[in-house]
């Protein structure tokens, strides 16, 4: 058995020691495709930043057509980035007119011709030949070059603009970035200036106060003196007011008035109120879930046959219950308060699902119900 | 009993100071190479934090120093040494170039022409780009390079001599040349041929 074991864990070793190598690889491919990734947008901010400057001081002074000489990206990345980063500067050109430059489409222009006479034999791209590019003039007068590149931690755009009639530089700018500035992520149609898309992106992160329509399932389980009843999920829908008690989101205080309902059971409305903490705020962003715990009072009035048990002027046995939910004429009425702890998961700020215990604060005398009653239950939700 | 112990300890991690605005000390082993510059601070006000984390004020005595460290932004990136220290001293070495066009040339030479003579093609493009946008950005007149000139097909050994013997018709016009002159250290020289003869800058 030993030398079972033994053998196995040689084999494992060898395997790992064997593979390691490979595993080294997959994680430097993982940390390109990431840094990449990372560039990209970074490189996109810039490009969005560049033709932002030319909506404000249009370059060439006048509508121009002009030809994307290609994006150069930093040494160790590839042309898949170059082409994406092609593609984007294209589409900033085309939304953005008011820019005064049409971006056109030059294939002579930008491939590598040969050009011959007697003396000489020059090989170039076409753009670059003055004797080809005064050729070109009926499809671009004028050719746009962009790099990007990393330099420690900063990432720079470097472009300029060639006349193709006298070959001229007759714009250049440099732009630049760092790691520690987040990308804008602007929309392409209507560039706005990155402090104000900053400003909107705050907003949306800050965005503290907000009307919040609630709408979900809800459903309980209730231990009685002789019993646990699993209420059935009913239907349960809040209108109410919510705020971040600080601008980092952490605590979020929240003032809900809620409708349940389920059919031949019971109709509620609810008040209640409920303090939040975030617990992982560190990781907080706009696509993984937010948890928060919380913890708030409740008031609720309830009508209706399954209201029964929380009556305390007779002690009810669960066959009592069954039948008064199927009386018609029975609609007794009842006041609970309760003090809720939970935790509760937000995934988009948008779907919300919780877990709560509820301690009914006014039915200790209740004969019906055990001493320190509580319920647990889980919510399931939407916020719109 | 117990509940109230784990209602304390709740209440105690809850109302905690949040940590997350003090910055983790830096892992090499996740950020790789980081860039990192000292500044003495001189008694200001610092307002530290990124553009979500602004509540944080520090007050620095007179005698402090500040290190500020970020990440490489192509820190997962290895790229040859070489290739690094050329481009991370591209700002710095046009900026000279520009400096020392501007003073031994001024408004003499109408149309510069640059070149560079590089060992690696994918450098070559990146140390022309810098020159020119540096130049240009700073309003010298400035031509797309014409592939058909002898001296921008020369040898970098004869280039002093090719420059001598050109005819210079335009006397306003000045090529700008970079050339590797130590692909190890990536050491970097500039040149310029004009009417007035070749001359080291």
């Amino acid at each position: 058995m030993n030398r079972i074991l033994l053998g196995i864990i040689l084999a494992l070793y060898s395997i790992g020691t064997l593979h390691a190598e490979d595993g080294d690889a997959e994680l430097a491919n993982r940390a390109r495709g990431a840094s990449a990734m990372s560039i990209q947008l970074m490189a996109a901010d810039l490009l969005d930043e560049l033709v932002y400057s030319w909506t404000k001081n249009p370059p060439l002074g006048m509508k121009a057509r002009v030809a994307l000489m290609g994006v150069s990206v930093p040494v160790g990345l590839n042309a898949q980035l170059a082409s994406l980063l092609e593609t984007h500067v294209t589409q900033l050109m085309i939304k953005n007119p008011q820019s005064g430059i049409i971006p056109v489409y030059c294939a002579a222009c930008v491939a590598v011709t040969t050009y011959s006479v007697r003396d000489k034999t020059i090989i170039a791209r076409g753009g670059e030949i003055p004797e080809i590019s005064q050729t070109l003039k009926n499809q671009a007068a004028f050719a746009l070059y962009i790099d990007i590149e990393g330099q420690g931690s900063q990432l720079v755009l470097r472009s300029y603009i060639v006349s193709l009639n006298d070959h001229s530089i007759v714009y250049a700018r440099s732009l630049a970035t760092d790691s520690s500035q987040p990308p804008s992520l602007r929309h392409a149609v209507n560039l706005v200036s990155a402090d104000d898309a900053r400003r909107e992106y705050l907003a949306i992160l800050e965005g503290r106060k907000r009307l919040s329509l609630s709408l979900g399932i809800r459903t309980s389980v209730i231990q009685t003196s002789s019993a646990v009843v699993l209420t059935p999920p009913f239907v349960w829908a809040t209108l109410g007011f919510e705020t971040f008690a600080n601008h980092r989101k952490k605590w979020l205080a929240d003032f809900q008035f809620g409708v349940a309902s389920l059919k031949g059971d019971h109709n509620a409305w609810q008040l209640s109120s409920r303090l939040y903490r975030h617990l992982m705020l560190e990781q907080m962003d706009l696509i993984a879930p937010d948890v928060y715990i919380y913890a708030g009072p409740a008031y609720w009035e309830i009508n209706g046959p399954g209201t029964a048990l929380f009556k305390d002027d007779a002690k009810l046995t669960p066959g009592d219950i069954a039948a008064n939910l199927g009386g018609r004429e029975y609609k007794p009425k009842a006041h609970i308060t309760a003090f809720s702890l939970g935790l509760e998961a937000r995934l988009a700020d948008f779907m919300r699902m919780g877990l709560y215990v509820e301690h009914f604060t006014n039915q200790n005398q209740n004969a019906n119900l055990k001493a320190n009653i509580h319920s647990y239950g889980i919510e399931l939700g939407v916020v719109l | 009993m117990n509940a109230l112990l784990v209602l304390v300890a709740l209440f105690v991690y809850l109302t905690a100071p949040s940590k997350d605005h003090v910055r983790s000390g830096i892992d090499l082993a996740d950020r790789g190479r980081i860039d990192c510059r000292l500044s003495a601070a001189d008694g200001r006000k610092t307002v530290h934090g990124s553009g979500y984390h602004e509540d944080i004020d520090i007050d620095y005595h007179s005698n402090d120093s500040a290190v500020s460290c970020q990440s490489l932004v192509l820190a997962a990136i290895h790229r040859p040494l070489a290739t690094e220290l050329t481009l991370n001293r591209l700002d710095s070495f046009a900026q000279r170039v520009r400096a020392s066009i501007d003073q031994h040339f001024a408004q003499r030479v109408q149309l510069w022409t640059v070149s560079v003579f590089h060992s690696d093609d994918g450098l070559r493009s990146k140390i022309l780009t810098a020159v020119k946008v540096e130049l240009a950005e700073r309003k010298l007149p400035l031509a797309q390079q014409s592939p058909q000139n002898r001296i921008l097909s020369a040898e970098v050994s004869s280039l002093p001599d090719t420059c001598r013997q050109l005819d210079f018709k335009d006397r306003s016009t000045g090529y700008l040349l970079i050339i590797e002159t130590d692909s190890e250290a990536s050491a970097l020289r500039a040149a310029a041929c004009t009417a007035e003869g070749w001359m080291w800058l």
